[in-house]
């Protein structure tokens, strides 16, 4: 687990295209893209999913308080949400190596509090979370702190998490991850 | 496990200085740490910090049975869902796995370094962990105690025999008879429980004794979850549930009649039952109480990070005894903190390092096995207490799906609860 979660804020009607070919995608980031609402929203996100990328849709556009580094990367307007998606990827590209790596031992002690509902191997209501990898569990994370997954218990906790705790619970998780 | 230079000298002089470092030594020099109950927040410490520790601290668990009865999901029990056994866990993994010390016996007092027993004998520690639960204040009733919850009138607060005593009254009740729950004033045990209890009793009363009836008198004037009991009673038990709050009552059940399951309330009000179940006030554990950990007042003053005593040092109170702030008093509060004080302990203890706590609770209530609600929220320390931050509550009008979804989450929530404590 190299990087950490990164916001980036994208806002509806597109503007500065940039040519495809000058932009990288970010094989190396692992973190979870947030996206403003609107028109062309949905399609970026499927283009991030494509090229790797974990992003989730969130009503409320000000930075959150995971938000790493404090950068929100402006996407003025561009028609066609590809060619966002690639000025996302390269920008995060550049931000993967600085990202905080997460301290594991803080992580396992966050990581105590899972344990109170998830079971190893989970129930038949509570899915067991051992072995989840890093990179699924930000997007879980985000997914519940913008309620696009419907769990109130869930969206509680991940509210409760800065960058600093999701990089150490992700690396936490990274030492004992057995999917990808 | 301090050594000076000079004593490391002298070992090294007496056994030879290839031996001075070998392990037995080292072993025999570990630090001590004492738990006082093996209910949810002392068993949690318990296994946590004897799983951190890998054998360089020294675990001891006293714990007066050797079996433990959760108190949490025994309205299932009441309710005909479970049976008791269900509840039951025991102490073997934590002895088997973590190498934890668990002795069956009752403590009296602690403090001074040492935790004295009944027996006489006393177990010294370099800290101590202290997590009694609750007792009651039966001296704030006429004609309730100790000995009448035992035998006529049961609180079945506390899991045990008197919950056994209860559904048996319950079950033999006459038909169109009356349950009276009579609720206890904050703070106490499991807020929802008194209410969840209702709902439990009046599932089994609908399939076995329909025109019975359900009255919970209460001192407050409102209750946990108040809204989402009301719409589902409504909903799965229409007419059997009635709540008498606070402003009918005037805020006390001061006097009972065990003879004529009678409840008298502030207002002079008296209130018959055919079975009565009437849950006291609450205070911190007996001993919590006799070594002075509560000062004047009912429950353990800690501080917020490490949850020491503020009155005893080297002494952490932990769960339903301690003065836990914002949050309830639960059993999923009492798991949090424990988490949050087994790595102060180790930090005092070892070089381990201690983060910052975090705290949380969640709290699932059953009133039908398909129909469930839930309340939480994360918690933090604040300057001198323990802080809420963000919290969450079930939302009214919900559709069946949602209810049932959270009442199967309640039972995966016991499951893992019970492992993560006892497994």
């Amino acid at each position: 687990m190299r990087s950490g979660a990164a916001f980036l804020l994208a806002t509806a009607g597109w503007l500065a295209p940039v040519a495809a070919e000058e932009a990288t995608p970010a094989a190396a980031f692992d973190g979870v893209v947030t996206v403003a609402p609107g028109e062309g929203a949905e399609e970026l996100r499927e283009e991030l999913a494509v090229m790797g990328i974990a992003a989730v849709t969130k009503s409320d556009a000000a930075p959150v308080a995971w938000l790493e580094d404090g950068t929100a990367l402006p996407v003025e307007a561009d028609d066609d949400p590809y060619v966002v998606a690639l000025r996302i990827a390269d920008h995060l590209a550049t931000l993967a190596p600085s990202g905080d790596p997460g301290d594991p031992d803080y992580g396992a002690y966050l990581a105590q509090e899972c344990t109170s509902c998830h079971i190893a191997g989970g129930t038949a209501a509570v899915p067991g979370i051992d072995g989840i990898a890093p990179g699924y569990f930000r997007l879980a994370m985000a997914e519940y702190a913008a309620e696009m997954r419907d769990n109130k218990a869930m969206a509680n906790v991940a509210r409760s998490l800065g960058g600093e705790e999701l990089a150490a619970l992700a690396a936490h998780f990274a030492l004992h991850a057995t999917t990808d | 496990m301090t050594f000076s230079r000079r004593d490391t000298m002298k070992l090294g002089l007496a056994a030879g200085a290839a031996t001075v470092f070998a392990p037995n030594i080292a072993r025999a020099a570990n630090p001590k740490l004492v738990i006082v109950g093996g209910g949810t927040g002392g068993a949690t410490v318990a296994k946590y910090v004897a799983q951190a520790a890998q054998g360089a601290v020294d675990v001891t668990l006293v714990e007066r049975n050797p079996v433990y009865m959760t108190c949490y999901f025994s309205n299932l029990y009441l309710g005909d869902h479970w049976d008791y056994d269900r509840l039951a866990h025991n102490y073997e993994t934590m002895k088997r796995e973590y190498g934890v010390n668990v002795v069956h016996a009752n403590a009296e007092s602690v403090g001074n370094g040492a935790v004295t027993l009944s027996d006489g004998s006393s177990l010294p520690y370099d800290r101590a962990v202290v997590a009694p639960g609750i007792d009651f204040k039966y001296d704030m009733y006429e004609g309730f105690d100790e000995n009448i919850a035992e035998t006529m009138v049961p609180h079945a607060y506390k899991s045990g025999n008197q919950l056994l005593m209860l559904k048996q009254q319950i079950m033999a009740m006459d038909e169109g008879g009356t349950v009276v729950i009579a609720a206890p004033p904050n703070p106490y045990r499991c807020p929802p429980g008194p209410y969840e209890r209702a709902s439990m009793v009046a599932g089994w009363l609908t399939q076995n004794n329909p025109t019975a009836k359900v009255l919970i008198l209460d001192p407050k004037t409102k209750h946990s979850k108040q809204a989402l009991f009301a719409e589902a009673w409504n909903r799965l038990y229409p007419g059997m549930i009635e709540w008498v709050g606070g402003e009918f009552t005037g805020g006390a059940l001061p006097v009972v009649d065990a003879r004529a399951r009678s409840v008298t309330t502030a207002d002079d009000e008296v209130f018959e039952a055919d079975v009565l179940n009437f849950i006291p006030a609450q205070k911190a554990g007996r001993i919590a109480v006799d070594s002075g950990l509560t000062g004047d007042g009912d429950w353990a003053s800690i501080d917020p990070v490490t949850l020491e005593s503020t009155l005893v040092p080297g002494v952490h109170v932990l769960g339903d005894a301690c003065a836990n702030g914002d949050m309830p008093k639960s059993g999923f509060s009492a798991n949090s903190q424990a988490k949050a004080c087994a790595q102060a302990v180790m930090a005092a203890m070892t070089d381990k390092k201690a983060f910052p706590p975090r705290f949380r609770n969640t709290c699932w209530s059953l009133v039908g096995t398909d129909y469930g609600i839930k309340v939480g929220a994360d918690y933090k320390a604040g300057e001198d207490k323990i802080e809420k931050t963000e919290g969450f509550i079930s939302e009214l009008n919900a559709d069946d799906a949602t209810r049932a979804a959270t009442a199967a989450e309640g039972f995966g929530w016991y499951e893992a609860m019970t492992k993560d404590i006892f497994g």
